[in-house]
C-alpha cells in the first residue's frame, strides 16, 4: 500500500528534476580561456575582415567538425525556393545563392555608392538621355564562353518580355521603345543598342538619378538560356531554373531541395579564382541557427539570427565566433490611414508620436540593438540627414496631451478624448505572427490610454492586412505596423509621392512631391544629398508615418574563415571569392 | 478477486426501488483515489485561473524596465520580456486555455456523438450522407479554414475580444469526425447484440433505444474521446499560437506563453518563462485524464460497487 | 464484398467533387493572393501587379478558375507551383517521401509501444506498472510538439551532442548505400522520438480501454473458468476482439503518413512536405496547396473504404450492406 503511494510521486519528481536540470545546464561550459601554446602560430590570411567585425579570441574552441573541412565553407541560410535565376528569384535567400553564381553590371560598394561590376565604366549623357555601359573585357562564364554585350541585351529582353513574371520591374527605367515591344507593336526595343561586343547603349525617356540602379541588372548568358527564346516564350529560360550557369565566383553543382545547395569554385572567375574550393549553402532555421554554428555544422550565419543582446551574448560565450552588427537596410513604421479625417491634422500625428514610448517597444524586442528612427532612411546611407536637424520625438506624454488639446480633442468624463462627439479610438491592424507587434500592442494600449485614446488591436494575417490596406479608402482601419526594405538608391517616390504606386494611405504633401521629383532627376551627387536632407526634414516634421526603428543584421562566422569585407550595402556574397579558410 | 455472487450484498445496500446506473457510477467514482485527486487538481486550477487574479497586487501591463527578471519576492514567478508578472499572466492565461479546452470539446462531442449515433443506427442514406460529409471535413486542412474564418470575422467586425470564441468553435467543428466514426462503428457492432433484439421485441421507440440502451454502452468510448478532446484542444490552441493564429497578444493563454518562450536561449536562461505554463498544461491534462479514467471505470456495470 | 467496394467507390465520386469545390472556394476566398506578397517590394507598381495577376490567371472569375483547375486535375496536371516555378507534382515528389519516411517510423514505434503499454496496463490494472506508465504517458502527452521537439533538440543534440542538430543528412556528405541509411537514421531519431512520445499516450489509452472492456466480458470469464492459460485467454480471445475498433484507427492513420507534420518538420528542419505546404498557405501558392490537399483527400477516402472493408472482415457480427 505504502509503496504505491510514493512511487508515482517519485516518478514525477525525477521527471521534474531532469527537466529543471536541462534548463540549468549552460549551453557552453565556460572554461578559463587558456593561453595558446607558444608553438602554435596564428595563421594569417591575405585578405582581412573589415573593421566592423568583433573578433573572437579563442581558437581552441573551434569545433573539430568544422576544422576537418579544410576546403569547404558552409553558409547557413533560410531555405531557398530553388528558383535559381537572378531575373526570376522568389526569395531573398535565393538571391544570396544567386550572387555567388552570377554577376551584375554594377555593384554596391561598402558605402552604398555604385561601383563597377561587369560594367567597367559608364557614360551618362544628360543631353541625349542615354547611358552607355562599357563592359569589362576577358570575363568568361563558367563554361569558358566570353561575356559580351549580347548577353546584356538578352537579359534586358527577358525582363522586358510580356510574359515575364519575376520581381524586377524594368518598365520603371523608362527605356525608349520598351512599351511598344511589350505590346507587340515593335519587334525590337528601340532604346537598346549594342554598339560593339563590349559596349551597350540605352536610350531613356529621361535620364534620372535613379537610372543607374534601374538598369544595373544581373547578366545571364544568351548562348545557354536563349536557345529557344522569342518574345512571349520564356519556357526555355524557365526550364533551366535549377541548372544555373553564370559568370560568378562559384559554379552550381547540386541542389538537394529543402537542405543544401552545393557549389564549386569557378576557376575562370574574372576577379580571380576563389581560394575556397567548395561552397555549400545549408538550410537552417531560426531556432537552430546558432546551435549549428556552435556544433560546427555551419561556418557562417546571417539573416537567421535576430540581432538582440541574448544572441550576441550567446555568440560571445562560444569563444570562436566573430560577429558583426550591420544596420539593416530598412526601417519599421506605423502607418496612418490618411482617409480618416482625424489624422489630417499634423498635431494629432505628432501627439501620437510623442505619446508612444517607441524606445521601450524597440528595447523589448531587440534588447538595445535597434535604434529609434525619425526619418525613413538608414543611418548609414549617404542621404541620411544630420541628427541635429531632425526632431527625435522623445517620449513625452505631457507634450502629446498638449498637442491633442490644441487640435480640439478634449478629455471627456470617462477619461477618453472627444471631438465633435466622436471618441478618439484607434483601430489597429496587428499582423501576426510578429514579435514587434507582440511588444507594440500592449505598450501602445497603455501609452495611449494615458493620453485618453482607446487603442484597439485587431490581429490578422499579413496577407489580409495588405488586402485591407489596398482598400484604405473604405476606412476600416486607422493604423498598422509594417516595415520597408531599402536599397542603396534612396528615391522613395513609390511610397511618399502622392502618385506613388505603394502610397495607399492617401498621404499627399505638395512640398514632398516636389522634393522627391527634383531629387530623383538630379544627377549631381552633392546636390542630391542636399535635396534628400531637406526631404527628410519635411517628412520628419509632417510624419506620414510614426517612424519606429532601424534594427541590425547579425552576421556571425567561425573564426577559421576570414576575408569578409561587409557593410549594410555590400553583403557577404561579394567577399566569397576572396575568403580563406585558416587551418588552425 | 471477483466474487461469484455479488447480488446478496447488492440487495443489502440498495435503496428501495432499485439504484440507477448513475447512482452506482457516482458511488464507484467517489471511491477512486485518482478521481478525487483529479477533481482536486481541477478545482484548484479553476480557482487559480478565475479567482486568483483578484488576489494579485499586479496589473497585466508592460513595464520594459523590469523585463526578464527571475523570480523574486515581488514577482513570485519573475517577469516576462515586457516586464509583466508571470504569475498573474499564468492565471489569466488559465482562464482562456481552460475555457477553450472545455467548450471546444463539448461542441465536438455534441456534434460527433449525435451524428455518429444517427449514422450507425439508421444506416442507409443517412449513414452515407453523414459519412461523406465527415470524409470531406476530415480531409480538409484546418489551417486555411482558420485563416479564412478569421478574414470573414474581420469583415463582420467581430471585436478581437471575441476571437477566442471563434477559435473554440472552429476547433470543435474540425474535430468531431473522429468521435463520430468511433461511435458509429461501436453502434454497428452493438446493434446486432442480443439486448438490442430484446428492445426491438419490447417495441421501444427509436429514441429510447438509442438514448437509454445504446448510449450507455457507447459512453466509455465517448468519455475517453472527451477527455482526450479537452487535452488536444488545449494543445491545438498552443500549436495555433505557435503559428500565430491562436489567441493573440496581449491576451495570454498557456499555449501562447509556452510558444513565446520556445527558443534555445529562454530554455537555458529563463526557465521561469516556460516551466510554469508547461506544468500548468501538464497538470490540467493529467487531472482530466484521471477523472475521465475514473468515469469510465465508474460506468462499467461489472465493476464492484 | 466486391459489390460493397464498388458501391463505395462510386459514392466517393461526389465526395471528391464536393471536397474539391469546398477546398478551392476556401482557398480562393482567403484574402490576398500570390501577388499580394509582392507588396513588400517597394518598387512594385499596381499596373505590374495587375499584369502578374493576369499572367497567373488570378483575375478571372471564380467558377471559371475552378473549372479550369478541375479540368486540369482530371487530366493529371496539377499546374505549376507559383513559389517554386515548376510543376506541382515535381515539388510534391521532392518532399513527400521525406515525410513518408518519418511517418512510417513514427507509426511503427507508436503502435508497437502503445500496444505493449496499453495491453499490459489493462491486464495489470492499477498495478505499479500501470500507474507509472500512465503518469509518464500523460506527462508527455500533454506537451505540444513544438515544445517537446525543441527541448529534445536542446538536450540531446546541443548539450549532449548525441545527435545532429536537425536536418536530414550531414552537410556536404556524399554517402551512398549503408552509410547513407545510417546517416539519415541518425537524423531521424529525434523527430521520430518527439512525435512518437506525444502520440503514444492517446493510442495506448484506446488499447487499454478496449482491452479492459473485453476482459470484463463473460466469455473471458468462461475461458478462464475452462482453465485455459492466462496467456491464451489474453492473446487468443481477448485481444482479437479488443483490436476491432483499433482497425479503424490504424487505417485512418495511413493518409497522415503522407501529410507531413508541419510543426515538427519546421523545428527539426526536416525537408518534408508539411513545411513546404505551410509556406504555400502563407504565400497563397494555390496550385501547390490544392494539389497537395486533393492528394490527401483521395488517400483519406480510399483509407476509409479500406477501414470499413477490414472491419467487416474482422467482425463477423457486422454485415456490410
Amino acid at each position: 500500500m505504502l509503496r504505491k503511494k510514493w512511487l508515482p510521486l517519485l516518478v514525477v519528481l525525477v521527471f521534474a528534476l531532469s527537466v529543471v536540470l536541462s534548463a540549468c545546464s549552460k549551453p557552453q561550459e565556460t572554461q578559463p580561456s587558456e593561453q595558446p601554446k607558444q608553438e602554435q602560430t596564428t595563421p594569417t590570411a591575405s585578405v582581412q575582415d573589415s573593421d566592423n567585425w568583433t573578433k573572437a579570441k579563442d581558437p581552441s574552441k573551434i569545433p573539430e567538425a568544422s576544422k576537418s573541412r579544410t576546403d569547404t565553407l558552409i553558409i547557413g541560410l533560410h531555405e531557398p525556393a530553388g528558383t535559381f535565376n537572378p531575373l526570376f528569384y522568389e526569395t531573398s535567400y535565393d538571391a544570396y545563392v544567386l550572387s555567388a553564381i552570377f554577376d551584375s553590371l554594377i555593384e554596391a560598394g561598402l558605402d552604398g555608392t555604385y561601383i563597377p561590376g561587369l560594367a567597367e565604366k559608364w557614360d551618362l549623357d544628360k543631353n541625349n538621355n542615354t547611358v552607355t555601359f562599357h563592359l569589362r573585357k576577358g570575363v568568361q562564364f563558367s563554361d569558358g564562353t566570353p561575356l559580351t554585350a549580347h548577353d546584356v541585351e538578352f537579359s534586358y529582353y527577358v525582363l522586358a518580355d510580356p510574359t515575364y513574371d519575376g520581381p524586377i520591374d524594368i518598365t520603371t527605367a523608362g527605356i525608349v521603345g520598351l512599351k511598344e515591344y511589350q505590346e507587340g507593336k515593335a519587334d525590337k526595343i528601340e532604346g537598346i543598342k549594342v554598339l560593339d561586343d563590349y559596349t551597350i547603349q540605352i536610350q531613356l525617356e529621361k535620364l534620372m538619378g535613379t537610372t543607374l540602379s534601374d538598369l544595373g541588372i544581373p547578366v545571364i548568358p544568351k548562348h545557354y538560356y536563349g536557345k529557344d527564346f522569342s518574345r512571349g516564350n520564356l519556357d526555355g529560360v524557365k526550364a533551366l531554373m535549377q541548372k544555373p550557369l553564370g559568370s560568378g565566383p562559384y559554379v552550381f553543382d547540386k541542389f538537394v531541395p529543402g537542405q543544401e545547395v552545393r557549389l564549386v569554385a569557378n576557376e575562370n572567375y574574372w576577379k580571380g579564382a576563389p581560394k575556397i574550393k567548395n561552397l555549400i549553402f545549408k538550410t537552417t532555421t531560426e531556432e537552430t541557427a546558432v546551435q549549428m554554428l556552435q556544433a560546427g555544422e555551419t561556418d557562417y550565419e546571417t539573416s537567421n539570427i535576430t540581432a538582440k543582446k541574448d544572441n550576441v551574448e550567446l555568440l560571445e560565450s562560444l569563444g570562436f565566433v566573430d560577429y558583426a552588427l550591420l544596420p539593416t537596410n530598412g526601417y519599421g513604421y506605423i502607418a496612418f490611414n490618411f482617409y480618416q479625417p482625424k489624422f489630417q491634422d499634423v498635431r494629432v500625428r505628432q501627439a501620437l508620436t510623442y505619446g508612444l514610448n517607441r524606445k521601450a517597444i524597440v528595447d523589448a524586442v531587440y534588447q538595445g540593438l535597434a535604434e529609434v528612427r525619425n526619418v525613413p532612411q538608414s543611418k548609414v546611407s549617404w542621404a541620411y540627414p544630420p541628427e541635429d536637424e531632425i526632431n527625435p520625438y522623445n517620449y513625452d506624454p505631457e507634450k502629446a496631451k498638449q498637442l491633442l488639446e490644441e487640435a480640439g480633442w478634449k478629455l471627456g468624463p470617462d477619461g477618453y478624448r472627444y471631438k465633435n462627439g466622436e471618441k478618439f479610438t484607434i483601430h489597429f491592424l496587428q499582423s501576426t505572427p510578429n514579435p514587434v507587434n507582440d511588444a507594440l500592442v500592449p505598450i501602445a494600449v497603455e501609452n495611449y490610454k494615458q493620453l485618453g485614446i482607446e487603442f484597439i488591436a485587431e490581429p490578422m494575417e499579413f496577407n489580409l492586412i495588405v488586402d485591407k490596406i489596398k482598400k484604405a479608402k473604405e476606412k476600416t482601419f486607422d493604423m498598422y505596423f509594417m516595415a520597408w526594405g531599402l536599397t542603396p538608391e534612396p528615391d522613395p517616390y513609390n511610397i511618399f509621392h502622392s502618385k506613388g504606386s505603394q502610397n495607399r494611405n492617401g498621404y499627399s504633401n505638395p512640398k514632398v512631391d516636389e522634393l522627391i521629383v527634383k531629387a530623383r532627376e538630379e544627377l549631381d551627387m552633392n546636390k542630391r544629398k542636399e535635396l534628400y536632407h531637406e526631404l527628410y526634414k519635411v517628412l520628419n516634421e509632417d510624419l506620414p508615418y510614426i517612424f519606429m526603428y532601424q534594427r541590425n543584421d547579425l552576421n556571425a562566422k567561425n573564426m577559421r574563415v576570414v576575408g569578409f569585407q561587409i557593410s549594410s550595402f555590400r553583403d557577404f556574397t561579394y567577399s566569397l571569392y576572396q575568403a580563406e579558410l585558416l587551418q588552425y | 478477486m471477483e466474487r461469484l455472487t455479488p447480488t446478496l450484498d447488492y440487495r443489502k445496500n440498495r435503496k428501495k426501488g432499485g439504484t440507477s446506473l448513475w447512482q452506482d457510477a457516482f458511488r464507484r467514482f467517489i471511491k477512486n483515489k485518482y478521481a478525487i485527486l483529479g477533481l482536486v487538481i481541477l478545482t484548484f486550477m479553476f480557482l487559480f485561473a478565475f479567482v486568483g487574479p483578484y488576489f494579485s497586487p499586479h496589473q497585466d501591463v508592460p513595464d520594459v524596465t523590469k523585463a526578464n527578471q527571475p523570480p523574486s519576492n515581488e514577482h513570485w514567478l519573475g517577469t516576462d520580456n515586457l516586464g509583466r508578472d508571470v504569475l498573474l499572466r499564468l492565471m489569466l492565461a488559465g482562464r482562456i486555455s481552460l475555457t477553450i479546452g472545455i467548450v471546444a470539446t463539448l461542441i465536438l462531442l455534441l456534434i460527433g456523438v449525435t451524428l455518429g449515433s444517427i449514422a450507425g443506427y439508421y444506416g442507409g442514406w443517412l449513414d452515407v450522407i453523414i459519412m461523406r460529409i465527415a470524409d470531406i471535413i476530415y480531409a480538409m486542412p484546418g489551417l486555411p479554414i482558420l485563416i479564412v474564418m478569421g478574414a470573414i470575422m474581420s469583415d463582420l467586425k467581430i471585436p478581437p475580444a471575441h476571437r477566442i470564441y471563434y477559435v473554440m468553435f472552429i476547433l470543435g467543428i474540425i474535430s468531431w469526425v473522429g468521435v463520430a466514426r468511433l461511435v458509429r462503428s461501436q453502434i454497428l457492432s452493438l446493434k446486432e447484440q442480443e439486448f438490442m433484439l430484446a428492445t426491438e421485441v419490447l417495441g421501444l421507440r427509436d429514441s429510447k433505444k438509442i438514448i437509454k440502451h445504446l448510449f450507455p454502452n457507447v459512453l466509455p468510448t465517448v468519455i475517453v474521446a472527451g477527455t482526450l478532446g479537452v487535452a488536444s484542444s488545449i494543445i491545438s490552441e498552443s500549436a495555433l499560437s505557435f503559428l500565430g493564429l491562436g489567441v493573440v497578444p496581449p491576451t495570454p493563454s498557456w499555449g501562447y506563453m509556452l510558444s513565446a518562450a520556445n527558443n534555445m536561449i529562454d530554455f537555458a536562461k529563463r526557465p521561469w518563462l516556460w516551466i510554469p505554463p508547461g506544468v500548468a498544461i501538464m497538470l490540467t491534462v493529467l487531472a482530466i485524464n484521471f477523472v475521465g479514467d475514473a468515469l469510465r471505470d465508474a460506468f462499467d456495470p461489472r465493476q464492484k460497487i | 464484398m466486391t459489390q460493397f467496394i464498388i458501391r463505395r467507390l462510386l459514392q466517393s465520386i461526389p465526395t471528391l467533387i464536393g471536397a474539391s469545390i469546398i477546398i478551392f472556394l476556401i482557398f480562393a476566398l482567403a484574402p490576398g493572393d500570390y501577388v499580394t506578397r509582392q507588396f513588400e517590394n517597394p518598387k512594385m507598381t499596381p499596373e505590374r501587379m495587375e499584369q502578374l495577376r493576369a499572367l497567373y490567371g488570378l483575375d478571372k472569375p471564380l467558377p471559371e478558375r475552378y473549372l479550369r483547375w478541375a479540368g486540369n486535375m482530371l487530366r493529371g496536371e496539377m499546374g505549376d507551383s507559383l513559389m517554386f516555378k515548376k510543376p506541382v507534382i515535381s515539388v510534391i515528389n521532392d518532399f513527400i517521401w521525406n515525410s513518408f519516411l518519418l511517418g512510417v517510423a513514427i507509426m511503427f514505434f507508436e503502435w508497437l509501444i502503445a500496444s505493449i503499454i496499453g495491453i499490459y496496463s489493462a491486464v495489470r490494472q492499477y498495478s505499479v506498472f500501470d500507474t507509472i506508465a500512465t503518469l509518464i504517458i500523460f506527462m508527455l502527452y500533454s506537451l505540444p510538439s513544438f515544445f517537446l521537439g525543441l527541448l529534445l533538440l536542446k538536450i540531446f543534440a546541443v548539450d549532449l551532442r548525441w545527435f545532429p542538430v536537425g536536418g536530414m543528412i550531414t552537410t556536404a556528405s556524399n554517402y551512398t548505400g549503408w552509410a547513407h541509411i545510417t546517416d539519415v537514421a541518425k537524423h531521424m531519431v529525434l523527430p521520430v522520438a518527439t512525435l512518437t512520445l506525444i502520440s503514444v499516450g492517446g493510442l495506448s489509452r484506446y488499447f487499454r480501454a478496449n482491452m479492459l472492456e473485453v476482459i470484463k466480458q463473460d466469455y473471458i470469464r468462461t475461458a478462464r473458468a475452462k482453465g485455459l492459460k492466462e496467456r491464451t485467454v489474453i492473446f487468443k480471445h481477448a485481444l482479437r476482439n479488443a483490436l476491432l475498433p483499433l482497425i479503424t484507427l490504424f487505417t485512418l492513420e495511413i493518409p497522415s503518413l503522407f501529410a507531413g507534420a508541419m510543426i515538427t518538420e519546421r523545428i527539426y528542419n526536416w525537408p518534408g512536405i508539411g513545411k513546404v505546404v505551410l509556406q504555400a498557405i502563407y504565400v497563397r501558392d494555390y496550385p501547390l496547396f490544392l494539389g497537395y490537399t486533393m492528394l490527401i483527400t483521395v488517400l483519406t477516402i480510399l483509407a476509409n473504404i479500406l477501414a470499413d472493408v477490414l472491419y467487416g472482415i474482422a467482425d463477423p457480427r457486422v454485415r456490410l450492406k
